[in-house]
């Protein structure tokens, strides 16, 4: 298992970023950060 | 007064109008199923009228606005025949899907500043619509949908087309073991050989990589079927 990230993602497109975490690598679990900016952290666990 | 019923007849007007271009389209469920409806309606009225009591004068004004947005997707509904010989939906069919669709932006604002031209007071109405895989996360309807006064995103990089052509044709796999990402995690290390074994997908493409695979894909051996 593994984790990795993708930051200073436009509060739009975080949904987006979630399906394809979980489409693209079959990721297990998905943790959505705000960040001070405003946009956010998608951090994903993947098998 | 007048202007009032005016707007009123054609609101009416309007509403019936829609209805019939529903009820003349056949099955309203299905309909609205295989297509996309917005219909957004604005009733703005001030009042003025002679005070029988007070004899003074009270202004009346009326704005009435009904907008019917409809944009046709790909999805038809297909129905088979049951074991019990019952026609049922077949959620399976290719004609599912309703991902195709005509790329659309629009944007309706109505606006009234009243008052001194230093310090007015504002009355505004904004409606945006964005329907399409390329228009909603165009860098045009970020700028559109961003909220009056906040910066817009800068580090938004708008699709190429045929990066949003991969992406789709990943899209079609029900999950990451599909037949398509098996192909592109096989045709990546051919191709691109800083490609880790351990990297994800989302990741290593996001990083602007997908669009000089899309380049690479027009005239290589990755087969990006439609």
């Amino acid at each position: 298992m593994s984790q990795q990230s993708l930051p200073n993602v436009p509060e739009g497109e975080v949904g987006l970023r979630v399906q394809q975490f979980i489409n693209n690598d079959g990721a297990t679990a998905v943790q959505c950060t705000k960040n001070a900016d405003g946009t956010w952290t998608v951090t994903a666990t993947l098998p | 007064m007048i202007a009032i019923h005016r707007t009123r007849s054609h609101a009416v007007a309007l509403g019936l109008i829609a209805m019939t271009l529903v009820s003349a389209l056949g099955c309203t469920e299905r309909l609205a199923r295989e297509n996309v409806f917005a219909h957004t309606e604005t009733l703005f009225g001030l009042a003025v009228e002679e005070n029988q009591k007070t004899q003074l004068y009270e202004a009346r004004l009326g704005y009435a606005r009904h907008e019917l947005f409809f944009v046709p997707t790909s999805k038809t509904i297909v129905y088979k025949v049951d074991a019990a010989g019952n026609f049922v939906e077949d959620p399976s069919s290719i004609h599912n899907d309703p991902s195709d669709t005509p790329e659309v932006i629009g944007s309706i604002e109505l606006g009234v500043s009243l008052g001194s031209t230093t310090q007015p007071t504002t009355f505004a109405l904004r409606q945006r619509l964005a329907v399409g895989r390329l228009a909603v996360q165009s860098g045009a309807a970020t700028t559109l949908m961003a909220d009056i006064g906040k910066p817009v995103s800068t580090n938004f990089v708008e699709p190429d087309q045929n990066s949003q052509k991969i992406q789709k044709w990943l899209d079609k796999d029900a999950n990451s073991t599909g037949p398509n990402h098996v192909a592109l995690r096989a045709w990546i290390p051919k191709n691109d050989p800083t490609f880790p074994a351990d990297k994800g997908l989302t990741v290593w493409l996001d990083s602007g990589r997908i669009d000089a695979y899309a380049k690479a894909v027009a005239d290589t051996t990755l087969n990006v079927s439609p």
